[in-house]
């Protein structure tokens, strides 16, 4: 008895001690999480860190806008920021060097509902990070900057890297010396199959050809990828492609818009812009002459059609309409859409009172503005009528000065919109509240002080404002294009919000080489964008492997710093083009008028008004292949399938496209007769060819993804051919096959 | 390293455990090897899309809306707000103390007189709540005890396009979400085979060529184009590119999308792109609405009874009443948000046969639409409303005779009706004036209707909002309040 | 290698239980033989053995599992060096085993060994299990919760109304007319005209007389353009003036007349319950068990749940009892519920809502549901409950709307069950909505009304149950008139009629559609103006597609003020006696039908035209109806080898048209030689 007694003494004593004492010190400890807590940067900036807050958080109220200023407190400007509070016994905002002294952290850190800033009724919340930032900042002396957009681009030399071996030109060096920073590392380049795909989508919004690829593969030189770079850049469908993004940017649509929505004869300045991005017209006179061609001494012909890109507004018959309200609406759409392409500043919003986070006024709204206002124009047109000014074209104005334009046969004669200056056809005043009616003071031509005065030097008209654009002294012209080249090409700009270089918009991940790049784009290019696209795909950056690195998962979740090439989808053309060209139906023609591939039908009866555009009749033969930049574009009903894969509507000037996955792409790929009648053609085709199934099935494979497949993949599809072909017969069951491989992941992205 | 373990390491984001059928025994070696892998959720596809919202502000009243819009501006003067002075005064001109300088259209405008001309119609009061109906709404008078009227609508746009771009997105220049877009971004979407924002189109029989509508109508504007509306058709398919082409059948397509997923199995890992298990389940969701959509569309399980109350135009697919039918069908199975648009009420001229047809396509379906609901138990918290983008004038347009007359656009008074989702049964809210001009009693602007409609969700309509090009947007833009009267 | 580095590390897991088994037995071992350890030294070797090595290699796994894995080092350190610690202790035990195991410090270093694993494992059990693992489950707080019967005026309504509509201009700090209604004490102190509040005065209160001003008036408050006053708000404050204008006390809301106590209840927030929130864990539990979870609203933990399969078993039914207090609304439609459900019914404290529609629920479960006391709305439609089933919730307290359509309520009881109850019981819809209907008429696809030898007649017909029955000699169909399964194929001029019948339906009205056969289909012909866009397309005049009423639906020709005029040649063996022209009227739209049509003719062997024959018209009186006609002269085709018809228009719009002088529309349709 007594043994086991001792047991339990030996048995139970330490297990309750253990129990005790674990349960005692392991305590209420949080497993830490596991993801990095973002620090707060040693040194603040005020550009970079302060001014994104203040922005979003104070200037709705504080801001640039004197009507809805509060207090009379304006933290935008220095003065402003600096001054003393009166009614807190003159405690200064902001006392530099002394956080606990300045009026400003005094609000945000108090949680009184009367005094905390940002007052709960707005809405808007101070995170205790941004606290922390702003009174750190404070704490290191509040140094203040100019808004970095509107200072003059800086070119500093390329910076030096430990493994410079990776790489190829100075956009490299920038790139490599932010990763190193963050001690992450490039990746190594991609394969030739995938870079050679890549590179053809970016220059030619097409697939490269299976000679093409065969060619480049066994080119084992280290001139091959250069050879392609510019075989691909000499073809015509280089100005296609550069073309189909810069009618989103000129809203180009085939009909007038607004309720009617009858056609409209646009066509040829499409063809214009093939042509010149063909020809590389340089930068500078691409945009001169769309925005005032017609002011040049005897402007040829060619910059009079080039002018058509401030008339792609819509224009609207509507009975009933007031002339004057619509007639308003154009011009402001030109002063808007000009600023968004050229300028990156959100104007509109300083349409109705002063913008509320820029230094824009309403008045400086106006005064840009009135360079558009000189048109002898009517707000409501009749059908049918082509909307003044506008310049008649017919066979021998083509065959002699117009050599670009391709007017078919069948056409007699076109009546194509452009610019004409009537000077003093109107003085043009600020509205208030923007309406149309409500005239206030007059204005004069001037662009935003903030960015560059509008002084002496220049005449006050379209053609001075296309020379400010192009001034040395001009801040962001440059910037903003080599920002969107850079979005063509990565998927994602150096400032991600290609549309507002303002306080609202994104910081540059890499301020330096955006620099560099506006310079060079300017000075050593002198806009010759060819030669700064070729820089861009030489760079080793460019040629990355797409192949996502985990470990930097955490720290650069969005792939901001280019650790490796960015994935994306191909956008709404791409994907209907390389359907077509890979199947072989592809009708290569360049320019002409507007076609009207497969749609389902009833959808234009359904919901127009029985008058003007109401019966969708397909073409036949080749053009329904056309390329999907050629497609009829009725703004009120526009391409389903080219908008379910998030194509812009061409209401408006749109820089950047969204990038959406949903179920309905998914059915566009699957049932769209156009993917499925492409599936049939190059199931056709390869299942005459005399080889054996398995090589047949590698064949079709090779000629859509341009990859040869991996032994996995191949035993995979034989499975699925076999399963096909128990009830089905052979071409059938290539046609489904294709199907398959349509609608692959990897088919409908740009890796 | 053998394609075994490399499921194992990966399975938190992968779904293809259970079909490569590694059995118990896998999962129990998978949870010893590495012991977050259970925690994880399986399988993305099968999870609802959960709104940008965390949760509704406070607790929501209504769940489901179904908005009967009747476009092109239905005359409230002839269907419920009853002018007797119009009738007294008829063919004398609008006196301008009345008028009040308003803007015109400009059809109008060139008009030298303004003739006075109340409604041929006889209008009566119904139910307990006493409430005006014409007699061209007789089913819509026999119900009048479940419906909210509100007679003091105004909005200051005056042409079609940007008045009905005015209710749908908040503002009169294109480009923003429409409402439908904003619930669903606001609240997610309730199953996970129907798209959460559907929309239905019907053409009047008073004026079979009336004003046009666009797709931008329910556009999903800056956000995500997951919550564009999607638009149901009567033809051969109801949604665009439903159907699979000819010979293939379902079961191909499912083999189809078995080896798809596959395929793109092994192509994740050469590139380890998380977007890929998204464009996967997007397949998926595909695949269930093919027969989703197409069980929903058909009305064949439905009793005869049912077609004779909504009417025999619910027999002919693509009119106002079968889309009525088929809201309730969509509103059984849970989608957030049913618009549906007739068109046709853009009487200019000739009204009084034209608005007599348009009343007869809606009149019974409306009604009828409404009682299902409440005898199915769904009125409690499905939010009917039915109206237009504006009213028509009390002076005629053009030639006014004995027994026909038109009316011009008229944004300063208006009346619409609301039913269910919490609203005060039997109720009529605001005031016009003897001559059914301006508003005198309670007015309600559109931006107040939208407000007081996303407060029946739970929504406070000055939080929901979307920060695009650095300003935070809003349904209600900058305005709007709750009209707290008009909830139970 | 990092890779593989990785991979081995996950299976420290496994090994680690290694050592804990090996010297779990040596302890044992050791107890058996406290006090004579020889004949159990062997044993006890090999279990230290075990036990050191499973130790070593489960300290090295571990370390590798921390080094790839992603653990921070704060959340491993205890268990890093404690796992350390008991290697080197079993190392020293097995090592050291000969000298120790003779001093009997054994069994002190056994002790050692087992608190030093015990507090390894339970660390690493934090790590895998995470940290609240072994917390002693907490009831979660509930506050009580009561319906308000009682309302503080002042507090809950009438300070909100001042704060919504009149504050923003008068506050403390931007006092308007010197008052400030945003304390009670600035209300008191009034403004630069005096008191705002006359207590017990309503009408001598300037806060009401302002209110009631006209709005043009300049004194009419709140100002115009700001949001105005609604007549309940103003009703309110007038309510709460006549009872004194107290700041403090509360009033019993059921004292409150009924308008009033309407549009206060508004004011009162809804009481509910404030529960501890549904943790993650909770929620990716419902929906494996097939729930969808929709948060009510945020502060208070409630939700509503839907059961999205069809099958709610017992499993599913003890998920949802877990959490049923939280549970406000719940959705049982079409499912077939486990008996379980109904026995853990009482957990259901705070449901509001329930709708088990379609489903298995039986009559003598009904009683149950008296446990729910929040219980405000069932849903019981398509069910078999009946009348005896219902009863017993006829008097429940709280309880406001029953859904029993479709239910085994017989027709009859009805009436009877409502007059039992103050609660709605919704048997759907009343008799009398609706009176048997009358079909649509057939919908007939062909658009030709002319041809010129054969014609293909197609009616569309999505209806099931729908026959649709036609004649073809101009006789009115009935029930016995053939049924129409496929195209009918006529060749000569025929007038068809044709009605819908279905079961259960009023037979539609019959529709009449008279095709003529012609004499000539016309291809050739030279037109002289050329018609408006968009009304253009010539060939509309002779495509036999009679045109509707509707002057843009596409088969009209449009002259704006010129006429219509063409040549045709024709061909020896047409023979035709008469042309007629379809002409539309719509005054309102400026369409005037024509003033006179004229036919000329080119005689065989001449080749000049020569007068035929003509037709004047002109209008009885002015009417805006939109209508058609067709005009019809007399030729003789047989003389002629061209023909050429002029359709004069009216040119300009008469004196009585409010656009007079404008130029007149001619719309033409069909043009027919027959």
């Amino acid at each position: 008895m007594k043994a086991s007694h001792k047991y339990s003494l030996y048995f139970f004593v330490p297990l309750i001690l253990i129990w005790g004492g674990t349960y005692f010190f392991s305590g209420p400890k949080e497993i830490v999480q596991t993801r990095v807590e973002s620090t707060i940067p040693q040194v603040i900036s005020y550009n970079f860190d302060v001014k994104p807050i203040l922005s979003d958080k104070c200037y709705a109220c504080h801001g640039p806008d004197a009507e809805a200023r509060q207090a009379e407190l304006r933290l935008d400007l220095a003065e402003g920021a600096f001054k003393t509070a009166k009614y807190l016994s003159d405690m200064p905002i902001i006392s530099k060097g002394d956080p606990e002294g300045s009026a400003l952290i005094y609000h945000i850190r108090s949680t009184d509902a009367e005094r905390q800033m940002p007052p709960p009724s707005s809405n808007l919340l101070l995170s205790e990070r941004q606290k922390e930032i702003l009174s750190k900042w404070i704490e290191q002396g509040a140094l203040w900057e100019e808004h970095w957009a509107y200072q003059i681009p800086k070119r500093s030399s390329p910076p030096s890297i430990t493994f410079d071996s990776w790489a190829i030109n100075q956009i490299d060096l920038f790139i490599a010396k932010r990763l190193e920073v963050q001690n992450m590392k490039p990746s190594a380049p991609a394969s030739k199959e995938t870079i050679l795909r890549r590179l053809a989508f970016d220059l030619t919004g097409l697939p490269p050809s299976i000679e093409l690829m065969d060619q480049f593969l066994t080119d084992s030189s280290d001139k091959a990828y250069e050879k392609m770079v510019d075989h691909f850049m000499s073809l015509p469908q280089f100005g296609e492609h550069m073309a189909s993004s810069w009618l989103d940017v000129a809203r180009y649509a085939d009909t007038h818009g607004y309720q009617d929505d009858l056609e409209r004869i646009m066509w040829p300045w499409r063809d214009w812009v093939i042509h010149a991005f063909n020809k590389n017209l340089p930068y500078d006179e691409f945009i001169s002459w769309q925005l005032a061609g017609d002011l040049y001494e005897n402007p040829s012909l060619e910059m009079l059609v080039a002018t058509g890109f401030n008339r792609n507004h819509k224009i609207t018959q509507e009975g009933g309409v007031i002339d004057e309200e619509y007639r308003v609406e154009y011009v402001a759409d030109r002063t808007i859409t000009t600023s968004k392409a050229l300028m990156g500043l959100t104007v509109e919003c300083a349409r109705c009172h002063d913008h509320k986070y820029d230094a824009v006024s309403q008045k400086e709204f106006f005064s840009l503005y009135s360079f558009f206002d000189k048109v002898d124009e009517k707000g409501r047109i009749e059908y049918g009528e082509t909307p003044s000014p506008f310049i008649v074209v017919d066979k021998e104005i083509v065959a002699k000065e117009l050599t670009f334009m391709h007017l078919p046969d069948s056409i007699e004669k076109v009546e194509l919109m452009v610019m004409k200056e009537e000077p003093d056809i109107r003085s043009t005043y600020t509205l208030k509240r923007g309406v149309y009616d409500a005239p206030d003071q007059e204005v004069f031509p001037a662009t935003p002080e903030s960015v560059l005065a509008f002084d002496g030097g220049y005449v006050p008209n379209r053609k001075g404002l296309a020379n400010w654009f192009f001034d040395a002294n001009n801040p962001l012209t440059s910037r903003v294009i080599v920002n969107r080249y850079w979005q063509q090409f990565f998927g994602r700009g150096i400032v991600s919000t290609p549309d507002d270089f303002g306080n609202q918009g994104a910081r540059p991940t890499h301020p330096k080489l955006l620099d560099w790049l506006a310079t060079t784009f300017r000075t050593t290019d002198k806009w010759d964008s060819k030669q700064f696209i070729k820089r861009l795909v030489m760079s080793a950056t460019y040629r990355q492997s797409s192949k996502r690195i985990a470990d930097y998962e955490l720290q650069d979740p969005e792939n901001k710093y280019l650790s490796y090439y960015p994935r994306q989808k191909l956008t709404a053309e791409m994907v209907r083009d390389n359907a077509l060209a890979t199947s072989g139906l592809l009708n290569m023609t360049i320019g002409g008028p507007s076609v009207k591939p497969h749609q389902p039908e009833g959808l234009w009866e359904e919901t127009t008004s029985g008058q003007g555009l109401t019966r969708y009749t397909p073409d036949t033969g080749s053009n329904l292949y056309r390329r999907s930049l050629y497609t009829f574009w009725k703004r009120t009903v526009p391409p389903p399938n080219m908008m379910t894969f998030d194509a812009s509507s061409r209401d408006f000037c749109s820089v950047e496209r969204q990038k959406t996955s949903t179920p309905l792409q998914s059915l566009v790929l699957m049932n769209d007769p156009q993917f499925y009648n492409a599936a049939q053609h190059i199931s056709k085709k390869i299942e005459k060819l005399s080889l054996s199934n398995q090589d047949k099935i590698v064949v079709l494979f090779r000629q859509i993804t341009l990859r040869k497949p991996l032994s996995g993949e191949v035993e995979m599809l034989k499975r699925y051919f076999d399963d096909l072909t128990l009830e089905k017969d052979t071409d059938q069951a290539f046609t489904n096959l294709a199907v398959l491989i349509y609608n692959l992941d990897e088919t409908t992205q740009k890796s | 390293m053998d394609p075994l373990h490399k499921h194992l390491l990966n399975e938190n984001r992968r779904h293809f455990l259970k079909k490569v059928g590694l059995g118990i025994g896998g999962i129990a070696l998978g949870s010893l090897l590495d012991p977050f892998s259970l925690q994880s959720k399986t399988n993305p596809a099968d999870l609802l899309y959960t709104g940008a919202l965390p949760l509704p502000h406070f607790a929501p009243k209504a769940k489901r809306v179904i908005y009967l819009f009747q476009s092109g501006g239905p005359s409230q003067l002839d269907l419920f707000d009853y002018k007797p002075l119009l009738n007294k005064m008829r063919g004398q001109d609008l006196p301008d103390s009345i008028r009040k300088g308003q803007r015109l259209t400009g059809m109008t405008s060139g008009q030298d007189r303004f003739p006075l001309t109340g409604s041929v119609f006889n209008f009566k009061q119904y139910g307990e709540s006493r409430a005006w109906v014409s007699e061209i709404m007789p089913y819509t008078a026999k119900i009048a005890d479940e419906l909210c009227f509100v007679k003091s609508m105004h909005t200051e746009a005056i042409n079609h396009d940007p008045a009905i771009t005015f209710f749908q997105t908040g503002s009169q220049q294109s480009g923003r979400p429409s409402f439908g877009s904003w619930m669903s971004y606001g609240l997610g979407s309730l199953n996970n085979n129907l798209p959460s924002f559907i929309v239905m189109l019907s053409r009047g029989t008073g004026r079979p060529n009336g004003q046009p509508l666009y797709s931008r109508l329910w556009g999903n504007g800056f956000l995500s184009s997951l919550h564009q509306g999607v638009q149901f058709r009567s033809g051969k398919d109801p949604v665009l590119y439903l159907k699979n082409p000819e010979g293939v059948s379902r079961k191909e397509r499912r083999a189809m999308l078995d080896y798809l997923a596959e395929m793109n199995e092994i192509q994740e890992n050469t590139f380890g792109d998380p977007e890929v298990i998204n464009r996967i389940s997007q397949y998926e969701m595909a695949f269930r609405m093919q027969t989703s959509v197409t069980d929903v569309m058909n009305l064949d399980d439905e009793p005869d009874h049912i077609f004779q109350m909504y009417g025999a135009d619910a027999l002919t697919p693509g009119t106002f009443a079968a889309n009525c039918l088929l809201a309730r069908r969509l509103i059984e199975k849970d989608v957030r948000f049913v618009q549906l648009y007739h068109m046709g009420w853009d009487q200019h001229d000739n009204l009084p046969t034209q608005i007599a047809k348009q009343a007869k396509d809606v009149d019974q379906a409306s009604a009828a639409l409404i009682m299902d609901l409440k005898q199915r138990g769904l009125l409690e918290d499905t939010l009917v409303i039915w109206g237009g983008e504006f009213g028509r004038t009390n002076y005629s347009q053009g030639i006014l005779t004995e027994t026909s007359y038109g009316r011009d656009h008229h944004p300063r008074s208006f009346t619409i009706f609301m039913a269910g989702g919490g609203i005060k049964p039997g109720f009529t809210y605001g005031e016009t004036d003897e001559f059914g001009y301006n508003v005198i009693k309670d007015p309600v602007h559109v931006h107040d209707l939208q407000a007081t409609i996303l407060n029946q969700f739970g929504i406070d309509h000055t939080q929901m909002t979307y920060k695009y090009q650095g300003r935070r947007f809003r349904l209600t833009d900058v305005s709007g309040n709750v009209i707290h009267s008009l909830i139970t | 290698m990092s890779v593989y580095l990785e991979y081995i590390g996950k299976f420290h897991p496994v090994i680690l239980h290694l050592p804990i088994g090996a010297f779990i037995y040596t302890f044992v071992l050791a107890l058996l033989g406290h006090n004579n350890l020889d004949p159990y030294k062997k044993a006890i070797k090999v279990g230290m053995l075990i036990s050191f090595l499973g130790a070593l290699l489960s300290s090295v796994l571990g370390y590798l599992l921390y080094k790839f894995g992603d653990y921070t080092k704060e959340a491993v350190q205890n268990h890093l060096y404690l796992g350390w610690s008991t290697t080197l202790v079993l190392g020293i035990m097995f090592f050291k085993l000969e000298r120790i195991c003779i001093e009997k410090r054994f069994s002190y270093f056994l002790l050692l060994g087992v608190i030093l694993i015990t507090t390894t494992a339970h660390f690493g059990g934090q790590l895998t299990h995470g940290e609240g693992y072994l917390d002693i489950p907490k009831t979660p707080e509930t506050v009580q919760y009561k319906k308000a019967d009682s309302i503080r005026l002042y507090e809950q309504v009438v300070s909100k109304i001042f704060d919504q509509k009149c504050v923003s201009c008068h506050n403390n700090a931007k006092k308007k007319g010197m008052l400030a209604l945003d304390r009670p004490e600035h209300i008191i102190e009034g403004g630069e005209k005096g008191a705002a509040i006359a207590p017990f005065k309503p009408n001598k209160s300037r806060v009401i007389n302002y209110a009631q001003l006209p709005l043009e008036d300049e004194l009419h408050m709140p100002p115009e353009g700001k949001l105005q006053l609604s007549s309940e708000e103003i009703q309110l404050i007038a309510y709460w003036i006549e009872k004194g204008a107290s700041y403090t006390n509360t009033e019993d809301l059921n004292s409150l007349p009924n308008e009033v106590r309407t549009s206060a209840l508004a004011y009162l927030p809804d009481e509910l319950p404030i529960l501890k929130a549904l943790t993650k864990k909770q929620i990716e539990q419902l929906e494996q068990q097939n729930f969808r979870v929709e948060f009510y609203a945020p502060k208070n933990g409630l939700v509503e749940l839907k059961f999205m399969a069809i099958e709610l078993d017992a499993k599913a039914v003890r998920q949802m009892s877990k959490i049923a207090e939280h549970i406000i609304h719940l959705d049982l439609d079409k499912v077939t519920i486990d008996e379980s459900f109904w026995t853990n019914l009482h957990r259901f404290k705070y449901l509001k809502k329930l709708r088990i529609s379609n489903s298995n629920v039986q009559n003598s479960a009904i009683s149950k549901l008296l446990e729910l006391d929040y219980l405000q709305s069932l849903n019981l439609t398509s069910t078999e409950i009946n009348a005896e089933g219902i009863r017993p919730l006829l008097q429940k307290k709280n309880l406001e709307q029953i859904y029993l359509w479709n239910s085994a309520v017989p027709k009859s009881k009805q009436e009877e069950l409502q007059k039992e109850s103050s609660i709605h019981l919704d048997f759907g819809i009343f008799d009398g909505f609706t009176s048997p209907q009358q079909l649509k008429s057939p919908d007939l696809i062909t658009e030709n009304t002319f041809f010129s030898d054969k014609l293909k007649l197609e009616f569309y017909n999505p209806i099931k149950g729908n026959e649709i029955k036609y004649t073809l000699d101009g006789s009115q169909p009935d029930s016995s008139s053939v049924v129409y399964n496929e195209p009918i194929v006529i060749d000569q001029t025929t007038t068809l009629k044709a009605k819908s019948f279905k079961k259960g339906w009023i037979a539609s009205e019959a529709i009449r559609v008279d095709l003529f056969k012609v004499g000539k289909k016309i291809e050739n012909y030279v037109l002289k103006h050329q018609p408006a866009e968009p009304y253009n397309g010539v060939s509309k005049l002779f495509d036999f597609q009679e045109g509707s009423i509707n002057f843009s639906d596409g088969h009209w020709l449009g002259f704006s003020g010129k006429n219509l005029e063409f040549t045709t040649k024709l061909d020896p063996k047409d023979h035709f006696k008469n042309v007629s022209i379809s002409c539309m009227e719509s005054s309102a739209a400026w369409i005037l039908y024509p003033k006179s049509i004229r036919v000329m003719g080119k005689k065989v062997n001449s080749n000049s035209f020569e007068f035929i024959s003509k037709l004047n018209y002109t209008p009885q009186k002015i009417s805006t109806e939109v209508c058609k006609k067709s005009f019809t002269l007399e030729v003789d085709a047989r003389q002629f080898q061209e023909l050429k018809v002029i359709v004069e228009n009216v040119q300009k719009l008469p004196k009585w048209h409010p656009s007079a002088g404008e130029d007149a529309w001619l719309f033409v349709d069909e043009v027919l030689f027959w």
